[in-house]
């Protein structure tokens, strides 16, 4: 691949930065409306809203979440810029 | 050959799951270490770069693969350079020859800028095999380690 | 069903809002997070970055709309818990006073009956009148407030149910939800194009939120319609540069787009990419549950069980694994260039095929089709022995690109698992459309590229059926290496529709290519002995191929079809370029 040269101390950082946010967006609940309506149409309407809420921020964390695996992947077909003109270790994985 | 079809298939099978066993049967020399595997190589890659004036690259890191009990190095080298392929190519024969490879080449005429490529395998047991495709505007060579012990899992896929 | 004034708990209603504004603030640190992130990300330049900056950039704006969908409907809660809080109290006062009048009536009926009999004895005085009359004007008076009170009752069951249809539509409008009310009925009834329209527009965390008939039906548009329709979206657009709207799509819903014949490859390796990496990290949990399985079976059958599982599970897990090696895997060619994972079906078997060059520009095109016994496990092998016929494009100036398309279930290794699938037609057949399906998607959006198939063993098999019944693809070179055989369906080189046919044959180890021909039911053609129309590629000599495989490598005195420095592999990178 064309890349030259990243900071895989950069990348690091970009994942764990982006591991944080998908805990973050997976642990972000919608409530249950527990009947506290008192009325169907309107319990009806929160569930469709409820779905929709969790599916998107299913989205959010999903990308997150990919985003920090690819920075991570990204190590391997780059070299380390801080390390210089050192290449991958002989062998190494 | 006259056998019931069953039988044939059974026959067949059978010859197919011997064939699946390799037999690296006990015996002979013990197989090199990765670090000496490579290392053969190496010398033979060199020794390749020595005995032709192109601009040859940095020796590049090998690729890993699976050989009967264990793992080989190969090392790619491509050099983009306008250069008489014929003369290369015997030159490579030549010098592979009397590294003591057996030398098998055979010619394509592309056509096209880059004209006729020649090209080569060259083996010899326990040793070092190595491998070219040459043509006007480009020269690849291919080295590779005799078969190591070890396990290609070591290595990237 | 009527409104009814009492139900509900506006209380609980405040509370469900406090959770959403507690929502709304785990949403704004992610977000603030996924920032701070892009921002650390300042020095990571270079190709590999520019697919990262496209999407992280959607994933703030996209939880800024997630943060306000959530504030419109607090505001709905808000509402209808405060109505909710004034209609109850109402009621509870007039349930009160009809209690109250109820008594009273109740009461004064009594009195009045009474009274009414006093007033009609023979000793009546006037005084006695007047008290019929007043308490009978009482009863009047009390009648009339019951009247005025049921009158209120309806009146406030009426303004129930209008806070009860406020409240129901607030949550529904597009406000809330992302997308305008009734959408997913409306959906189902547009037209291609409306609909096609409608999906571009919406934002990718409410795509990803719709039902999923919506990515069904997408998946099921024709190819030029989808070529169409992407290009509309901003172009045909590049890994580097592309809209919004198209970024929006891939990782909406990766699925679909990944395999969706008509999107430039870019966009499917993309998606692709999001795909097989979720599949992979589900695969390593769920190997990791069934080794966890396997250790605390106990007993013969539970053992068994657990053991079968843990084998699928790793087998799914080193398929997947090796699928993604295919984009860092070491590959010796004289240009690197752009790999793309052009398919990928997260199935049982995973399926998919990863090229090596950029599908989307290449001159030439040739899909490395293998055969029995592959599977996704293997793919990093088969993007190595394509790399060599690129390799030696490269070195004659081609411009060109190879896939390995490993996107059909392949019989199993009939010598190791003792399943003789590979003797039957069966699995070709099957794959046969496969490998069509993705072939003509190459022609819809490539018209005027040269397309080449080079076929190994049992993949020659399945690809000449393919290519038998579909004659418009404009095959330019039909390789078969290795043949485990053609249908007699297919009776010649002419049958394929091939511009031209060729075959390598080897005196290989095993014969194993022989015996898959000879014992192939119903029988199967050898392509390289007798068969009409065919170029035999020579593989004999003192340089002979001798193994079933496509390499082997110098130093083992084995030669695969497609080694380097091998005049097979020089005679195949011929006829498969431009």
């Amino acid at each position: 691949m064309a890349d030259l040269l990243v900071s895989y101390s950069t990348l690091d950082g970009v994942y764990n930065a982006l591991e944080s946010a998908t805990k973050t967006f997976e642990g972000a609940s919608m409530p249950a409306d527990g009947g506290a309506f008192g009325a169907d149409d309107v319990t009806g309407a929160f569930a469709t809203f409820r779905t929709a809420q969790e599916r998107s921020a299913a989205w959010l964390g999903d990308t997150s979440r990919t985003l920090g695996q690819y920075a991570h992947d990204t190590k391997s077909l780059v070299q380390d810029a801080d390390d210089g003109l050192a290449g991958k270790a002989e062998g190494a994985g | 050959m006259r056998v019931q079809w069953k039988t044939e298939i059974v026959i067949v099978v059978g010859a197919l799951v011997a064939l699946g066993v390799t037999a690296c049967a006990g015996g002979g020399q013990s197989m090199p270490t990765p670090k000496e595997a490579k290392a053969a190589a190496v010398e033979l890659l060199l020794k390749t770069e020595a005995a032709v004036d192109v601009p040859w690259p940095e020796t590049p890191e090998p690729s890993a693969e699976k050989c009967p009990g264990g793992v080989r190095f190969g090392y790619f080298v491509p050099v983009k350079t306008e250069t008489d392929a014929r003369s290369v190519a015997q030159t490579f024969q030549r010098l592979w020859k009397s590294e003591g490879l057996t030398v098998e080449p055979s010619q394509k005429d592309f056509g096209g800028e880059g004209g006729i490529l020649y090209s080569a395998t060259a083996d010899a047991d326990g040793a070092a095999g190595a491998a070219y495709q040459v043509n006007a505007t480009s020269v690849v060579v291919r080295i590779t380690s005799p078969c190591a012990s070890g396990s290609v899992d070591d290595y990237d896929e | 069903m009527t409104a009814d004034p009492l139900a509900g708990d506006p209380a609980a209603v405040t509370k469900l809002s406090r959770a959403l504004a507690d929502r709304q603030d785990d949403l704004r640190t992610g977000a603030t997070t996924v920032a701070r992130a892009a921002d650390d990300a300042a020095d990571w330049e270079g190709a590999s970055k520019d697919r990262f900056s496209a999407t992280v950039g959607t994933i703030a704006p996209a939880a800024q709309r997630i943060i306000g969908r959530l504030d419109a409907a607090i505001d709905v809660l808000g509402t209808y818990a405060d109505e909710v809080r004034q209609i109850q109290d109402e009621a509870e006062r007039i349930r009160a006073s009809q209690l109250t009048t109820a008594m009273d009536s109740a009461l004064t009926a009594l009195s009045l009956s009474t009274a009414k009999l006093a007033a009609a004895a023979k000793d009546a005085t006037d005084a006695d009148a007047r008290q019929a009359r007043r308490l009978q004007s009482d009863a009047d008076d009390l009648a009339a407030t019951a009247s005025r009170l049921d009158a209120e009752w309806d009146a406030l069951v009426r303004r129930r149910a209008t806070a009860e249809r406020a409240a129901s539509a607030g949550l529904s409008d597009t406000e809330v939800l992302g997308v305008a009310p009734s959408y997913s009925g409306t959906l189902g009834r547009m037209s291609d194009a409306d609909f096609l329209a409608a999906v571009a527009a919406m934002p990718p965390e409410v795509l990803a939120a719709q039902d999923p008939s919506v990515a069904d039906r997408l998946a099921g548009m024709p190819a030029e319609t989808v070529q169409a329709w992407w290009d509309g979206l901003g172009g045909r657009g590049t890994a580097g540069e592309h809209s919004a709207a198209q970024d929006a799509l891939i990782t909406a819903l990766p699925a679909v787009i990944g395999n969706l014949n008509g999107v430039p490859y870019w966009a499917r390796d993309q998606a692709n990419r999001l795909s097989a990496q979720r599949a992979y990290a589900q695969a390593s949990g769920a190997l990791r549950d069934a080794q966890d399985k396997y250790g605390k079976a106990v007993g013969r059958a539970a053992q068994a069980a657990a053991q079968r599982e843990l084998i699928s599970a790793q087998e799914r897990y080193d398929q997947l694994k090796n699928f993604s090696a295919g984009a860092r895997t070491q590959l010796d060619l004289v240009d690197q260039v752009p790999r793309q994972m052009i398919t990928f079906h997260d199935g049982a078997p995973p399926l998919g095929a990863f090229s090596v060059g950029d599908l989307d520009t290449a001159d030439g095109v040739s899909f490395l089709v293998p055969g029995m016994g592959s599977s996704l496990a293997d793919t990093t092998q088969y993007m190595r022995a394509g790399a060599n016929v690129l390799a030696t494009q490269q070195q004659v100036g081609a411009d060109t690109a190879i896939v390995s398309w490993i996107g059909y279930e392949a019989p199993p290794n009939a010598a190791s698992t003792g399943n003789l699938g590979v003797l039957g037609e069966t699995y070709a057949d099957r794959g046969a459309s496969k490998l069509a399906s993705d072939l003509v998607a190459f022609r819809a959006v490539r018209p005027d590229a040269q397309l080449n198939v080079i076929a190994h063993s049992y993949g020659s098999t399945t690809t000449a059926l393919t290519l038998a019944r579909n004659p418009d693809l404009g095959v330019h070179s039909f390789v078969t290496l290795g043949s485990a055989g053609i249908p007699s369906s297919v009776p010649d080189a002419a049958a394929t529709h091939a511009d031209h046919m060729y075959a390598a044959q080897a005196a290989e180890k095993g014969d194993i290519a022989y015996i898959g021909r000879k014992y192939s039911f119903p029988h199967r053609l050898d392509p390289a002995d007798g068969f009409d129309g065919v170029t035999r590629i020579d593989t004999t000599g003192t340089h002979r191929v001798n193994i079933h495989g496509l390499t082997a490598g110098q130093g083992s005195g084995d030669r695969g079809y497609l080694d380097i420095g091998t005049p097979t592999l020089s005679d195949v990178a011929e006829v498969t370029q431009p």
